[in-house]
C-alpha cells in the first residue's frame, strides 16, 4: 500500500486499468450470460418449431378451414338430433308453453282434471278401465303432491296423459295397468323420500301400485349424463294396437324411447278364430294378448346441462 | 546504451555538481548541462549538510534543466573500501563466501550499511574482489534530498569507483601504471595500478587539513580560514598576502604528508607480483589546485606529474560551457565517470543504493510490465466480450425470428386443437343421441323383422315375448319366444316332413335376422295335429341393443 501511495501515478493507471479489466469481466460474464440465455430460446424456439412440422394435421390455413368446416358440419348434425330428439310439433309446443301450477290446490286440479278426461276418452274409444283408474296417481286421488315436487308431478303427469292418449287412440282392449318409475338417485340407487316419486309414507301403503322398479340393465340412463323416467304401460288387445301405439311411439314428438316389450297370452276372450286351410272350421281361436310396454322418457334438459 | 542522456550528481564534502551527458559514441560525450555549488567545508556544521545539499540540488536541477533518474556519487569520507583475498568457491556458494567476507571486512553490522563488490581476479583457487560500504542512513539522506530536489537516484557509487571509471575511459591509450591522486576537501583518493587493475586508497587528509592547520595558528573559526587560504592559495607567488607563510607551511606539510602516504601506497602495490611503480601522476580534486604540488610530487617520485584533463572526450555544449564548466575541470572527474559507469554498466545500476530505494526501483521497473500485463488483459478481454456481444445479439434475433414464424402456426395449432377437441366432444354427443334417436324406434323395427320373419315361413304367430337378463349374451339381453305353427296341408298329421321344413326354416330365419345373435333351448310340441308349438331363446346383438 505504501508503494502505490508512492506511485500515484502509476497506481491511478493501474486502478483504472484494473476497472476496465473488471468492467470487460462484468460485460464478458454478462454477454457469456446472456449468449446461454438467448441459445436456451433459440433451442426452445427450434424445439417448438420441430414439433409444430410434426404436427398432425399441419397448422396450415387450409387445415384450419377443413377443420373449421368439420366442426360446423358436426355442429349442425348435433342441432339436428337434438332437435329430432326433443320433437317438434304441438305435442311438443303444449310440452314447451306448460305452466306448471303454483299451488299444491292447482296441482291437486290438474291431476284430477288429467284423470277425469283421460276416463272420459277410454270410455268415447271404447276402452275398458278399472273403477278406480288413476293412471299411476292414486297417491293424488286426495291430496295435492308436496311443494317441492309439483313440478316433477306435473311433468310426469304430462308424459303418462300422451303415452295413454296415443294408445287410446290405437283401441286397446282394456288398460291394466299404468305405473311410473321409483325416482332414483344420480348413482342409480333407489331415491329417497321426497324425490321424483312418492313420499316414504306411500310406498307401501297408498299409492304403492303407482311405481315399478326400473331394471338399470334396459334403462338408457347413463348417470351424470343421461336423466330418464320411465313408464310401464300394460294393457290387453290386438297385434295392431301394440304395432299403432308402437309407431305413434316411435314418431312421437316427445322424447320418448320404448326399452322393452314383453306379451304374454290374455285371459280375455277370444274375438276371432283361424280358419283351417279348407275352411271347414275354425281350428285355432283369436286370442288377444297382454302387453307390457316400458317406455323411457329422456330429459332434454339433463341434456343439456351435462353438455349432450 | 541505454539511453542518449544520462544525469550525475556529485555530492562531496564542500560542493554539488550536477551534469547532464548527450552519449554520442563509444569515445565521445557531450556535456550539454552543468551546475555546480560551494557548501562550506567546515566539519563543525555537518549536521546540516544534508539539508543544505537538497537546498543545492534544488537550485541546480532548476538551473540546469535537469531531473528525472539520476546517477550520484557518494563523497569518499562516507565510502569504504576494502580489497579481500579469499578462496575461490563454486558460484552458488560464491555469495555466502562474499557476505562473510564483507561482514568481516566492513567495521559495521551489514544491517546498517549498504555495500557492493566487485571480483578483481578469480584464478579458481583465490577469489580477489574490492568491497565498498557505506553507512546506510547518510546515503538514504543523500538520496533523499536528491528526491526532495525532483531527482530520482537510480544508481549510487562511491567516487573511487567514479573515478576508477572515468580514467579507464579517458585514458584508455595509456597502458603503464599510474597515479591518479584527487584531492577533496575532507578526503583524499589515490588510485594506483592499471591498465586492468586499479587499487584504490582513502586517505583522510585533505583540503581542510590544511585549513585546519591554519585555523589553529591564526586562532580563526574554520570559514575564515578558509577564505584565507583559497586567497592566498589563488594569488601570485609574489604577493604580500598576509598570513601567506602560515598558509604555505601548511600546505607544505600537507605535501610531505601526502608523499609519505603515497610513498606507502606504491610500496604496497610494488608488493604485489608483476607490479610496477607508476610512471604517470594524475591529479585532480579541488585540492589538487595548490601550488607547489606537481612539482613535489615528480621531484619526490621522479615520474611525470599531470593535471587530470576530464574533457579529452568531452565535448562542451555552449550551455554547459556558459555555466562555467570550462572552469571545473577539477569537479568533472567523477561526473564523467558516473555517466561512462551508465554507459558500460547500465544493468549494474544500483551500487550502493539503499534497499528501500532499490526495491523502489524494482517495483519502478515493474510497473511497465503489471501495467503491460494489465494493459494486455484488457485488449485481450475486449475481443472475447465483443464476440459474445455480438454472438449473443444474433442468436437473440435468429431466436425472435423463428418466435415470429412460430406464433401464427401457435395459434392455428391452438385454434385446430381447440376446434378438433369440440369435434370429438360433438360427436361423442352426437353419437349419444344419435343412440337415443335411434332407440325410438328400435323395438317398433325389431318386431316388424320379427313379423316378417314368421311372414315368410307362414301361417305362424307368437303366443309370448319376454324379456330376460342375460349372463351369456354380449349384450346382457335375451328374448324368450313362444308361438305356433300351423300346418294347414297336414291338420291331422303331428309329424309332417313340411312341418319340420317350416320349423327348420323359422330357426333360420330367426337366427338371421340382425337383432339376433344366436337361437337356443329350442324346444317343438306336436302333440296337437297340425299345430306346432315352438320356444326358443333370442339372444341380442349387442350391435342392434334394443
Amino acid at each position: 500500500m505504501n508503494t502505490l501511495r508512492k506511485n500515484p501515478l502509476f497506481t491511478l493507471a493501474l486502478v483504472t486499468l484494473s476497472l476496465v479489466v473488471l468492467a470487460e469481466a462484468w460485460s464478458l460474464q454478462a454477454s457469456y450470460a446472456a449468449w446461454r440465455s438467448a441459445r436456451r430460446q433459440l433451442d426452445q424456439a427450434r424445439r417448438e418449431m420441430r414439433a409444430m412440422n410434426g404436427l398432425r394435421p399441419a397448422p396450415t390455413a387450409e387445415n384450419a378451414a377443413l377443420i373449421e368446416e368439420d366442426l360446423a358440419d358436426n355442429r349442425h348434425r348435433l342441432a339436428a338430433l337434438q332437435a329430432e330428439l326433443a320433437g317438434d310439433g304441438p305435442a311438443a309446443d303444449e310440452w314447451e308453453d306448460a305452466l306448471v301450477p303454483l299451488q299444491r290446490s292447482g296441482a291437486f286440479f290438474d291431476i284430477a282434471a288429467f284423470v277425469e278426461k283421460l276416463r272420459d276418452l277410454a270410455e268415447h274409444n271404447g276402452v275398458r278401465l278399472k273403477p278406480d283408474e288413476r293412471f299411476s296417481f292414486s297417491a293424488y286421488a286426495n291430496e295435492a303432491p308436496e311443494s317441492g315436487r309439483i313440478s316433477a308431478v306435473f311433468h310426469e303427469r304430462m308424459i303418462v296423459q300422451h303415452l295413454l292418449e296415443t294408445l287410446i287412440a290405437a283401441h286397446p282392449h282394456e288398460v291394466l295397468l299404468v305405473q311410473r318409475e321409483r325416482a332414483r338417485q344420480a348413482l342409480g340407487k333407489p331415491a329417497s323420500a321426497g324425490a321424483l316419486a312418492a313420499p316414504p309414507g306411500r310406498l307401501g301403503g297408498a299409492g304403492a301400485g303407482d311405481y315399478f322398479e326400473m331394471d338399470p340393465r334396459f334403462s338408457l340412463r347413463v348417470p351424470g349424463a343421461v336423466e330418464t323416467r320411465a313408464f310401464r304401460v300394460s294393457f290387453t288387445g290386438y297385434t295392431p294396437a301394440l304395432r299403432e301405439w308402437l309407431n305413434w311411439l316411435a314418431d312421437s314428438e316427445l322424447p320418448l324411447l320404448v326399452r322393452m316389450v314383453e306379451v304374454a297370452p290374455s285371459e280375455a276372450a277370444a274375438k276371432g278364430v283361424v280358419a283351417t286351410a279348407d275352411g271347414t272350421g275354425p281350428l285355432i281361436p283369436r286370442r288377444m294378448s297382454r302387453f307390457v310396454v316400458t317406455v323411457e322418457w329422456i330429459d332434454p334438459g339433463t341434456l343439456a346441462a351435462n353438455g349432450i | 546504451m541505454k539511453s542518449s542522456r544520462i544525469s550525475v550528481v556529485d555530492v562531496g564534502a564542500c560542493h554539488v555538481a550536477v551534469a547532464e551527458f548527450a552519449i554520442t559514441g563509444p569515445d565521445k560525450m557531450i556535456l550539454q548541462e552543468f551546475a555546480q555549488q560551494t557548501q562550506g567545508a567546515d566539519p563543525a556544521l555537518d549536521a546540516g549538510w544534508v539539508e543544505r545539499t537538497a537546498q543545492a540540488l534544488s537550485v541546480m536541477a532548476t538551473a540546469s534543466r535537469t531531473s528525472g533518474a539520476v546517477r550520484i556519487a557518494i563523497p569518499g569520507y562516507l565510502a569504504l573500501t576494502k580489497f579481500i583475498k579469499t578462496l575461490s568457491v563454486a558460484a552458488a556458494k560464491r555469495g555466502k563466501i562474499i557476505e562473510f567476507e564483507a561482514s568481516q571486512a566492513i567495521p559495521y553490522l551489514l544491517a546498517e550499511v549498504v555495500w557492493e563488490h566487485a571480483v578483481l581476479a578469480d584464478d579458481g583457487r583465490d577469489l580477489e574482489m574490492v568491497v565498498t560500504a557505506a553507512k546506510r542512513d547518510p546515503v538514504e539522506r543523500i538520496c533523499a534530498a536528491a528526491k526532495s530536489a525532483g531527482y530520482r537516484v537510480i544508481s549510487a557509487r562511491a567516487s573511487a569507483h567514479a573515478l576508477e571509471s572515468a580514467f579507464r575511459w579517458n585514458y584508455s591509450e595509456v597502458t603503464a601504471s599510474v597515479l591518479v591522486v584527487d584531492i577533496g576537501a575532507r578526503t583524499t583518493t589515490l588510485m594506483i595500478g592499471g591498465p586492468d587493475r586499479f587499487h584504490v586508497r582513502t586517505l583522510p587528509i585533505a583540503g581542510n587539513t590544511i585549513t585546519t592547520a591554519i585555523a589553529a595558528d591564526f586562532q580563526l573559526d574554520f570559514a575564515q580560514t578558509e577564505l584565507l587560504k583559497i586567497r592566498v592559495l589563488s594569488a601570485d607567488q609574489a604577493g604580500g598576502q598576509p598570513g601567506r607563510p602560515a598558509v604555505q607551511r601548511a600546505t607544505g606539510n600537507f605535501i610531505a604528508q601526502l608523499q609519505l602516504e603515497i610513498a606507502r601506497s606504491i610500496t604496497n602495490h610494488l608488493r604485489q607480483a608483476g607490479a610496477t611503480p607508476p610512471a604517470i601522476i594524475y591529479l585532480t580534486g579541488g585540492g589538487s589546485l595548490m601550488s607547489g604540488l606537481e612539482e613535489a610530487l615528480a621531484k619526490k617520485f621522479q615520474c611525470r606529474v599531470e593535471r587530470y584533463d576530464p574533457f579529452r572526450k568531452v565535448e562542451l555544449s555552449p550551455h554547459a560551457r556558459a555555466a562555467g564548466a570550462a572552469a571545473s575541470g577539477h569537479l568533472l572527474a567523477n561526473l564523467v565517470g558516473l555517466a561512462r559507469t551508465a554507459v558500460t554498466s547500465p544493468r549494474d545500476e544500483t551500487g550502493l543504493l539503499p534497499p528501500a530505494i532499490r526495491e523502489e526501483q524494482a517495483f519502478r521497473r515493474r510497473q511497465p510490465l503489471l501495467l503491460g500485463v494489465m494493459a494486455l488483459l484488457a485488449v485481450a478481454l475486449l475481443s472475447p466480450v465483443r464476440y459474445y456481444h455480438r454472438l449473443a445479439q444474433l442468436t437473440a434475433a435468429q431466436a425472435a425470428e423463428i418466435n415470429a414464424q412460430l406464433q401464427p402456426l401457435q395459434q392455428t395449432a391452438s385454434r385446430n386443437a381447440r376446434h378438433l377437441a369440440e369435434i370429438k366432444a360433438t360427436q361423442e354427443r352426437v353419437a349419444v343421441i344419435r343412440r337415443l334417436v335411434e332407440a325410438k324406434s328400435t323395438w317398433v323395427e325389431f318386431l316388424a323383422d320379427l313379423q316378417q320373419r314368421l311372414g315368410e315361413v307362414e301361417d305362424g304367430w307368437l303366443d309370448q315375448l319376454a324379456v330376460v337378463p342375460s349372463t351369456t349374451a354380449a349384450s346382457g339381453l335375451e328374448l324368450t319366444v313362444s308361438g305356433r305353427l300351423l300346418d294347414t296341408h297336414n291338420p291331422v298329421s303331428k309329424v309332417s316332413p313340411e312341418s319340420d321344413e317350416r320349423a327348420r326354416q323359422l330357426l333360420v330365419r330367426l337366427a338371421g335376422s340382425p337383432f339376433v345373435t344366436a337361437v337356443r333351448n329350442e324346444r317343438f310340441d306336436n302333440s296337437q295335429p297340425g299345430l306346432l308349438r315352438f320356444d326358443c331363446t333370442l339372444a341380442i346383438d349387442p350391435r342392434h341393443p334394443l
